[in-house]
């Protein structure tokens, strides 16, 4: 075995320009793998990030029917009595904070004459508690102050608002604003949300900011109204929609919820709601980003594989010039599994060159994405939704089980493109590979 | 040593069948340094190449040691060439990659022998062939009669009771061939292997003790010389 070992590392000098060649395709095909599963990895967590600090929250504490429509928002099925449930889960040591989300069409109010506008947007309505908000969503730190246009600045809400049946306060996300052709200190009115007992109401607000989040989900189709306006006019009564919670980064989120479920289970009517994680809550999203991830991890295997064929046509031609040489020796007497591991190893030695190469092109990509990143804001103001939770800049995650499946692989599947060609080497005659013409 | 009874070979070659061997019987006693020679086309490379369990007859058979050949899986004859017989190639083929020592030791290395058995047996025969010194060397370093040198060296390093040399000195000018036959001839005697090579060149066929004269895949007559 030693010998054929260094037979084969010796052979691997011999062509170096050809080895040198087809390793660079290889790192090329490992290093690009290893690169974009990383990014992927990263907009993958960053979106996870942001969709539990903008937009669902670690888990939610709902009730049943609620959430077994919860395409429809309905407030009429509601926690009744959310100071209780709120005692409960903070007492537990879980931060918390309640809601009312329903749905609305929104559409701008000109002030003058109070004419009414018939450009409609449908959004997510919320009610959002000032005093709680702030434990668990991070929308405080969202509210433009900076901008160049003087009119988009803002300010988020005060601990106390001032709320009237004819009107309150509202955050509006920026691109559903844009959409309206509203910014601050303009009127919004949102139409056919329902109350409690199921009638429709309108509700008015005065702009005060306007939210950039990460999430566009957020900035798309949200309005954020103070949770004492929308519980007087959606008549909830102390009740809400939803208790959200915020559970620690890097803990089992199966723990947690069985925690919240053992705080609330003395509650009163507890057995009529329901605890899920942002996992449930946006499971359809989810499936579809890690899916996202799994094709494009589809077309990287793709470009992987044609650098690895480079390999079988290098071998391809390494064993037609040496086909002298390979019946030379099974005329000495080498055994044909000798040969035929003589050049897996050869070629695998191509894929170890190329690996290395490509761990080196990989994790130095992924050094840089890691800490500094790609600002994508600009491009993503542009295009708006690209499916993920994330916009502006895009940063990398390590992912140290891809880099040693990709050199893995890399030896493996080149060790395997040597095979076809050294087995048709070898059940061509001794005799006429020992004088080819 | 080897029997060759009754041997045919054809070949197929498109839709035209070459008989290549026509019914040749020969007798090759432990030993003998013989040459088998002929024109081009006469079968001299393919009884070489039966002989030494490259190919196998399409009738007739061949003895090596009283053992049939035909019969022996692709495996058993690999076994069989690994301890029995060594190759000498017209057109030497050594390994490239590989120094003069690292050719010979080859043939060693199959045999699973320990190191130490294999660095002496190789500095041994390189000496004998007149390589002492050179043994780090290329081949690509090399004239064509060292490398010569190197291939004999690699066929008889493993002690085999036969030595096949198909054309040896037809990649060499007059006098490096006269040298390699003279060397192949003194180990011969030394070493008491079996020297069979094939030839087109009278010079050659002179200093074989032994010529067999192929003709059309036939023996048209043979010799015995001192």
């Amino acid at each position: 075995m030693g010998f054929i070992l260094s037979l084969s590392i010796k052979n691997l000098m011999r062509y170096k320009r050809r080895t040198f060649i087809t390793a660079i395709a290889i790192a090329v095909g490992i290093g690009a793998f290893i690169f974009m599963d990383g990014m992927l990895l990263g907009i993958e967590l960053e979106s996870e990030r942001n969709l539990v600090k903008f937009e669902t929250g670690s888990a939610r504490i709902m009730n049943k029917t609620y959430w077994d429509d919860h395409d429809y928002l309905i407030p009429k099925y509601n926690i009744p009595d959310r100071n209780t449930v709120m005692k409960a889960v903070t007492e537990a040591g879980i931060p918390a904070t309640p809601r009312i989300t329903v749905w609305g069409k929104v559409r701008k109010l000109i002030p003058t004459n109070y004419e009414e506008s018939n450009d409609y947007y449908p959004a997510t309505v919320t009610g959002i508690d000032q005093k709680t908000e702030g434990d668990v969503f991070l929308l405080n730190e969202s509210v433009i102050i900076n901008s160049k246009t003087e009119k988009e600045n803002g300010r988020y809400f005060n601990a106390v608002e001032e709320v009237s049946l004819t009107g309150s306060v509202a955050l509006v996300g920026k691109d559903l604003a844009k959409n309206l052709k509203v910014s601050v200190g303009d009127e919004i009115q949102v139409l056919e949300t329902k109350t409690a007992d199921g009638q429709n109401t309108t509700l008015n607000a005065t702009i005060v900011g306007l939210l950039n989040t990460p999430d566009p989900i957020i900035n798309k189709q949200m309005v954020f109204l103070p949770l004492a306006y929308i519980e007087q006019a959606l008549l909830m009564k102390g009740a809400a929609t939803d208790i959200v919670l915020l559970y620690p980064e890097y803990t089992d989120i199966n723990d947690q919820v069985a925690k919240t479920k053992n705080a609330i289970a003395g509650v009163p009517g507890s057995e009529k709601l329901v605890t899920k994680s942002f996992l449930d809550i946006a499971s359809t999203y989810l499936s579809i980003s890690r899916g996202k991830r799994g094709g494009s991890a589809f077309l990287l295997i793709v470009v992987f594989l044609i650098a690895v064929i480079g390999v079988s046509n290098t071998m391809l031609i390494a064993v037609f010039e040496r086909r002298r040489e390979i019946a030379m020796m099974r005329a000495l007497g080498m055994r044909e599994g000798s040969i035929l591991v003589s050049f897996i190893l050869e070629a695998s030695g191509i894929g170890f060159i190329g690996g290395i190469g490509g761990l080196i092109i990989g994790i130095l990509g992924n050094l840089y994405m890691v800490n500094i990143g790609m600002d994508f804001r600009e491009m993503m103001d542009e295009m708006g939704d690209i499916g993920y939770r994330s916009l502006g800049i895009f940063k990398s995650a390590w992912n140290f089980q891809t880099m040693i499946t990709a050199f893995i692989c890399g030896l493996i599947f080149t060790g395997i493109m040597a095979l076809l060609p050294a087995i048709m080497a070898l059940r061509k005659d001794i005799t006429k590979n020992l004088n080819p013409k | 040593m080897v029997n060759v009874q009754k041997t045919v070979k054809d070949y197929i070659a498109g839709k035209v069948v070459v008989h290549a061997l026509r019914g040749v019987d020969l007798t090759i006693n432990g030993g003998e340094f013989m040459s088998i020679a002929g024109p081009s086309g006469s079968g001299k490379t393919t009884l070489l190449n039966l002989i030494g369990c490259l190919d196998i007859p399409t009738s007739g058979e061949i003895f090596i040691d009283n053992e049939p050949i035909s019969n022996k899986s692709k495996t058993a004859r690999a076994l069989l060439r690994r301890k029995k017989i060594g190759f000498v190639f017209q057109s030497f083929n050594l390994i490239p990659v590989l120094t003069a020592f690292e050719n010979v030791a080859f043939s060693l290395s199959l045999l699973s022998l320990p190191q130490k058995e294999i660095y002496d047996r190789t500095m041994n025969i390189l000496d004998e062939v007149g390589l002492g010194g050179l043994e780090k060397r290329f081949p690509k370093e090399m004239s064509g009669g060292q490398q010569q040198r190197v291939a004999i060296a690699r066929a008889l390093v493993k002690q085999p009771a036969l030595i096949l040399a198909d054309e040896p000195t037809a990649n060499l000018d007059s006098n490096t061939g006269k040298e390699i036959l003279k060397l192949m001839e003194k180990l011969n005697k030394s070493h008491k292997s079996t020297f069979v090579f094939s030839t087109h060149d009278a010079m050659v066929m002179d200093f074989a003790h032994r010529l067999v004269m192929l003709h059309d895949g036939r023996i048209v007559n043979g010799k015995k010389s001192s």
